[in-house]
């Protein structure tokens, strides 16, 4: 395949996964335990396009308008911008350091994360919204310099210096928040479902909050795709290419965590879909992050409405935590993925 | 994520647990021996002048019967009555700590049967006298209350103490139970607001719902608490909503919750019917029950008990 080819197969998957992302978003939106007929969700959803919005007359109550733009939709649009979040964060860290077992987690940005929100729920006094969401986040960045510093020799950051001092940052942070959680008493029924990782309460006021983050650190990861398949090569060979590796390590690092510090601040710690969804692309789209990045956000992002959608149908009117679901569908279908592509994938 | 399978096996258990409670005492001479709820013949000592309780509705029972000066030690859940909190604490509930316990050289420890299985054991094997506990609806409380009036020589106050709460109960329930279907207000009892979380079937706070003349909106999922679909809390719409105050020791305000998102086309909130209570006093099998009944009462039909 040449090169004008394979830019042209790669604009094909882009757009075809587009369409997936858009019919996945339209289709969840009229699934749900509510019952609203699909057609009456179709409309609504049309009554506020423009130029198709003047040939749809309402034909629905307050209470079902409310549950699809106040309830469904912003907790799918989340679901969307979270699952993107996790998948482009999931791919960068695993070419950055090479690592098949890299995750968005691996240094230390969970760990601080719940740090912080267990923190959030031990000791407010009273209720705000955005107080966990808020230490959530300060934490896990947090966290993050913290690994950093450690690892940092002089200017230069070696890798396994890197990943060993975010385990152990996570040991330690994880030791605190297991020791809080220990004394919460009876707020530990709140942490205990945080930290299992849910977008029951999603709200657009989470949508803004994370949308910036998110769209900026997910494009500038973008930027760099090119240097990040230099990467794979090696630090040194990619140092002779012209690519400033410490630099480069820097710039990935604070995006990856500054995207998944917003998707965790609002959704908890769902695991799996940053670690999975990277390697299931790469196998179908091969390793150039050109088309593995975009690739990983688009899919990321349906994955998880897709498990979300089960996550509040699936025994409705109770909630699964959708950690649980993005593993136990997620999981099975990866190792068909690895078993039926039979070569080694990193 | 290792961390958290304990805590999250703890709390399938409680749910998955759903044992029933047998109470035999055998009649006779003393010693008294009974039964508890975890089938154990336990003999009662003559002699009771020191008293554990290794729950916050055990604590409640034992000062209502005028036992406080008796209770040596408490959890630190037992906050009720306030004096309840000079006595020596013990650990928390699952987290009881046997040494502290058996320093304390008590007579007798009165334990939970769902959650403190393990706790029993490891006292019972130390040869303190230990009598776990279970209710799961009014009767049973009742009936816990005047076994341990029985335990501890109090029959007199216990009866006393359960015939009146039959009393308030009987009163609630003779304006309530003729009600028709349609004068059932539908009703939500919220006990944590993120995740939303609600009381279901078995609950305390359910039992209490129905006998206050209410309908649980929630009344078909599978277990006491579930975190609840935020639609079908909007499909459903209730009348009236109860949430619990003090989640936690989150202080929860009404406009709190009419604040949350889309709430504001649910019935309860446009007409005002959104209350707060103390989560204490709807989840804790002891006398305050009936205050939890009466409140839940005077929320859901405020034309018949204000």
């Amino acid at each position: 395949m040449n090169y004008l080819e394979k830019i042209l197969h790669w604009k094909l998957i882009i757009t075809y996964l587009i369409v997936v992302l858009v019919l996945t978003i339209v289709i969840t939106a009229t699934l749900g335990p509510a019952h609203i007929h699909p057609l009456i969700v179709l409309k609504m959803l049309a009554s506020r396009l423009p130029l198709v919005n003047s040939l749809v007359a309402p034909s629905w109550s307050i209470s079902e308008e409310t549950i699809i733009f106040q309830i469904r939709l912003p907790r799918i649009i989340l679901g969307v911008l979270v699952g993107a979040a996790l998948g482009v964060a999931g791919t960068a860290m695993q070419g950055l350091f090479k690592n098949p077992m890299a995750d968005p987690y691996i240094i230390g940005i969970s760990a601080g994360a719940a740090l912080g929100a267990t923190l959030a729920m031990v000791t407010l006094a009273s209720l705000s919204m955005y107080m966990v969401p808020l230490m959530a986040f300060i934490f896990a960045m947090g966290a993050i310099f913290l690994v950093y510093n450690i690892a940092r020799v002089g200017s230069k950051l070696p890798t396994s210096t890197l990943l060993l001092s975010g385990i152990a940052v996570t040991l330690f942070l994880s030791a605190i928040t297991s020791f809080m959680m220990y004394i919460s008493g009876e707020k530990l029924h709140g942490i205990v479902f945080w930290l299992m990782g849910g977008l029951w309460a999603s709200s657009w006021d989470d949508v803004w909050m994370t949308f910036p983050w998110i769209v900026i650190g997910t494009t500038i990861i973008y930027i760099f795709a090119r240097d990040l398949n230099v990467m794979l090569l090696d630090e040194e060979p990619a140092q002779h290419l012209g690519v400033d590796v410490e630099r480069l390590k820097k710039i990935i690092m604070t995006f990856t965590s500054l995207i998944t510090a917003s998707a965790v601040a609002v959704s908890g710690i769902i695991g799996f879909v940053g670690l999975i969804i990277p390697h299931a692309m790469r196998i179908l789209v091969g390793p150039d992050h050109r088309i593995l990045l975009p690739c990983s956000a688009l899919v990321g992002g349906v994955f998880l409405v897709w498990a979300d959608t089960l996550a509040r149908t699936i025994i409705a009117p109770t909630e699964i935590p959708v950690g649980i679901i993005t593993s136990i569908f997620g999981a099975p279908f990866f190792i068909y993925l690895l078993r039926k592509r039979k070569k080694a994938i990193f | 994520m290792r961390r958290n399978t304990g805590t999250i096996l703890v709390i399938a258990f409680i749910i998955a647990s759903n044992g029933c409670i047998t109470l035999t005492p055998s009649v006779g001479e003393s010693p008294l021996i009974i039964t508890d709820d975890l089938g154990r013949e336990v003999t009662i000592p003559k002699e009771l002048n020191r008293i554990v309780s290794l729950s916050p509705s055990n604590t409640e029972i034992l000062f209502s019967l005028g036992l406080g000066d008796k209770v040596v030690g408490v959890t630190s859940y037992c906050n009720y009555p306030p004096e309840a909190q000079e006595r020596l604490e013990i650990g928390g509930f699952v987290t009881v700590n046997i040494e502290k316990v058996v320093a304390l050289r008590p007579d007798l420890v009165l334990a939970d049967s769902r959650l403190q299985k393990a706790v029993v054991e490891e006292l019972e094997k130390l040869d303190l006298s230990v009598v776990a506990l279970r209710s799961d609806d009014m009767d049973e409380i009742l009936e816990d209350i005047e076994l341990i009036g029985k335990i501890t020589g109090r029959e007199g106050a216990s009866q006393e103490l359960t015939a009146n709460m039959r009393k308030r109960i009987k009163a609630i329930t003779d304006n309530t139970k003729d009600l028709n279907e349609d004068q059932l207000p539908h009703v939500l009892f919220i006990h944590q607001l993120d995740p939303l979380s609600v009381s279901g079937p078995g609950s305390l706070a359910h039992i209490l719902i129905q006998l206050a003349g209410g309908l649980n909106i929630a009344a078909d999922v599978e277990a006491k608490s579930v975190v609840y679909n935020l639609e079908l809390l909007i499909e459903r719409d209730p009348d009236v909503i109860i949430f619990n105050k003090n989640m936690g020791t989150i202080e929860i305000t009404v406009n709190d919750l009419k604040g949350q998102p889309g709430w504001n086309v649910i019935s309860a909130v446009k007409n005002d019917r959104v209350y707060g209570i103390d989560g204490d006093v709807v989840s804790r099998k002891g006398p305050r029950i009936v205050d939890g009944l009466e409140e839940m009462a005077r929320c859901i039909h405020p034309e018949l008990f204000e």
